[in-house]
């Protein structure tokens, strides 16, 4: 084939897009299907072959309702999550402030150490965290869990927001200083309007992260204290499986967090990709 | 308006011993400059005075209160830095106003002060603009009136202009001498620049390796170098150095009938200034002096010509600018031994004072 160079390059614009629809409909199919599986009957739902073309219900919705009050785990959710960004963020900006302006021999150590605590499996720490939060009553409580979460994130929150104060120059903050503004001046005046896209995508990804949060959930929580992802997980065991209830579940526990996502978008990739470019 | 002293201050990094026994004494209203090539320790001592960074020794008196251990916040000095340092989610009201807003003053006194410096910096029809909409000199001017807002006892500049381009630089230092004028305050500037040293300071100090090489008035300086060092750091083109030689000394013997009123014989080094050389093609008289010229620069107004004498020492000699010399013929020229100095081995100067009268605004 002879192409000239434009053809080639519309030919390559227009395969790439192919090859990325296509590897955006896999990834999205899981969710599609969840979707689909819950407006189905148990009997349609394990059909083979799959169904394309049937007649949607809501009784899975209406079944999984009765069984278990979902806005009572939504509520459980929203608490924990935002709970826990809020008491993250809290600790967490004046410490990368001090991390970033005013950086100690150790400072970098602190940070490598700081993340090294992520790659530790939770589940090696399940028995003692458990029994402490036995022992205090706080067990099926969402103050535990809210304690946890905010542990569980504040390494990555302290990074992220680290890396945005960074680009805060430090002669700003000096000038700032000449003008006669105490350290709470600096991070109310300046510091927090500059960075505030940064704090922001920051305080969104914690949200998210906590909302999918499961292992802690699961284990240290029951009727009372449940979020979402231990309601999901209740459809999963006692009776056998049931698709199209175990889907509605699913697809009622994604929904706000989706929908959330949806509306932060922008900030939410800004944060992600922040320092990518630059 | 407000003095400054300074005491044996001493600053040390990790391992760089910044600031080496600092002693200084900057009187109200005056102008001074810290002058001195990059690593000498002029920021620093800047950054000291304004409490940026800690001393590691010594004290630094403000109007004679110890303010070595009051924080940069409290110190009531302003500073001008050379990336302005504006903050760039404030308007540029915003941005001078800010010192005020923090001490909570009036927010009608505010407004006034703003409005007065945005007049004598002409900046009033920019005051509702973002520091990313303003040019290089307006984003300085308005880093100026965010010090002058707030009539500061002290004003530091560090490196203001050098950020900006040659025309506009030397725009600003004009209007920055004007200010000084005007506000009658007392400031410290920070450059590299001697042009910028010689034409804004009513004080220059001249700093080397963490010292003070000399302290004096630009044209004193300027005259009357302390040290080698400080001959070649002020002026340009720069003062070329030659050694003593038997054939020098003849020559200072005859200028002075023997006798050698300006100690140049037992010096070492001659300290030559490119206007005390005189060119043959110039010359009426026998020269005296033979070398090669090695470059040729024509700038238009005057024509810098570099000799090599006895090979490897450069003089530099000013000539007509349009002058018939090129590189590489062999030149003669005269040395005014009036104006010479002597340096010994230390690098110290012999010779004694070019004579007061001389020099304008002499301290």
């Amino acid at each position: 084939m002879n192409l000239t160079l434009s053809q080639r390059k519309k030919v390559s614009t227009w395969s790439l897009g192919l090859l990325s629809w296509i590897v955006a409909l896999v990834i999205f199919f899981p969710i599609l299907w969840m979707v689909m599986t819950s407006f189905k009957t148990e009997l349609q739902a394990i059909s083979t072959p799959p169904l394309f073309m049937w007649e949607p219900t809501l009784e899975n919705f209406s079944v999984v309702q009765e069984r278990s009050d979902y806005f009572k785990y939504a509520m459980n959710s929203v608490i924990t999550s935002f709970g826990a960004t809020f008491l993250a963020l809290l600790i967490a900006v004046p410490a990368a402030y001090s991390m970033a302006f005013s950086p100690s021999k150790r400072t970098k150590d602190i940070l490598l150490w700081m993340l090294s605590t992520k790659m530790l499996p939770a589940v090696g720490v399940l028995m003692p965290i458990y029994l402490l939060a036995q022992s205090t009553g706080l067990l099926d409580n969402v103050f535990s869990l809210i304690i946890i979460f905010t542990m569980i994130n504040l390494p990555i929150i302290m990074w992220m927001l680290f890396t945005y104060f960074k680009e805060i120059p430090k002669d700003i903050l000096e000038a700032c200083r000449m003008d006669g503004a105490s350290t709470f001046a600096e991070l109310r005046y300046i510091v927090m309007p500059l960075s505030w896209g940064g704090i922001a995508s920051t305080g969104l990804l914690s949200i998210v992260l906590c909302w999918n949060e499961a292992f802690w959930s699961i284990n240290l929580t029951a009727a009372d204290a449940g979020t979402l992802t231990a309601l999901i997980a209740s459809y999963s065991s006692p009776e056998g499986l049931f698709w199209a209830k175990l889907s509605a579940a699913s697809t009622l526990a994604c929904a706000p967090i989706v929908v959330f996502g949806w509306f932060c978008q922008k900030q939410l990739v800004q944060g992600l990709t922040f320092g990518a470019v630059k | 308006m407000s003095s400054l002293e300074i005491k044996k201050l001493h600053k040390n990094f990790s391992n760089y011993h910044a600031i080496r026994g600092v002693d200084l004494q900057i009187e109200k209203g005056e102008f001074t400059v810290f002058v001195g090539p990059s690593g000498c320790g002029k920021s620093t001592l800047l950054r000291l005075i304004a409490g940026l960074e800690v001393v590691t020794s010594g004290s630094i008196l403000l109007n004679d209160q110890d303010i070595t251990d009051t924080s940069a916040a409290e110190r009531d000095l302003a500073m001008v830095f050379q990336s302005y340092a504006l903050y760039p989610h404030m308007s540029v009201a915003e941005n001078m106003s800010f010192a005020l807003k923090i001490a909570k003053v009036d927010p009608k006194i505010i407004a006034e002060k703003v409005a007065d410096a945005a007049e004598i910096l002409q900046l009033t029809s920019l005051l509702d603009r973002k520091p990313k909409a303003l040019s290089g000199g307006q984003r300085q001017r308005v880093a100026i009136g965010r010090a002058i807002v707030r009539q500061p006892s002290v004003f530091l500049f560090d490196e203001p202009l050098s950020n900006l381009d040659a025309s506009l630089r030397v725009q600003m230092r004009q209007e920055l001498s004007g200010l000084h004028k005007r506000l009658k305050s007392t400031m410290i500037y920070v450059t590299h620049d001697q042009v910028e040293a010689m034409t804004l300071a009513d004080k220059v100090v001249i700093l080397n390796a963490g010292n003070v090489e000399q302290v004096g008035t630009p044209l004193n300086v300027y005259y009357n170098p302390a040290s080698r060092f400080v001959a070649e750091f002020i002026g340009t083109p720069k003062m070329s150095f030659i050694p003593m030689s038997d054939d020098i000394k003849k020559l200072i013997a005859n200028e002075y009938d023997g006798a050698d009123p300006r100690k140049l014989t037992s010096s070492t080094w001659l300290g030559v200034r490119p206007e005390s050389v005189t060119l043959s093609s110039q010359l009426l008289t026998k020269a005296g002096l033979t070398g090669k010229v090695s470059l040729v620069e024509r700038l238009g107004a005057e024509t810098l010509v570099y000799i090599d004498y006895l090979g490897e020492h450069k003089i530099t000699a000013r000539a007509d600018s349009l002058a018939s010399i090129e590189a590489g013929a062999d030149i003669q020229f005269s040395i005014d031994f009036q104006n010479v100095h002597g340096f010994d081995d230390d690098g110290l100067r012999l010779s004694p004072d070019v004579t007061d009268n001389l020099i304008v605004g002499n301290v």
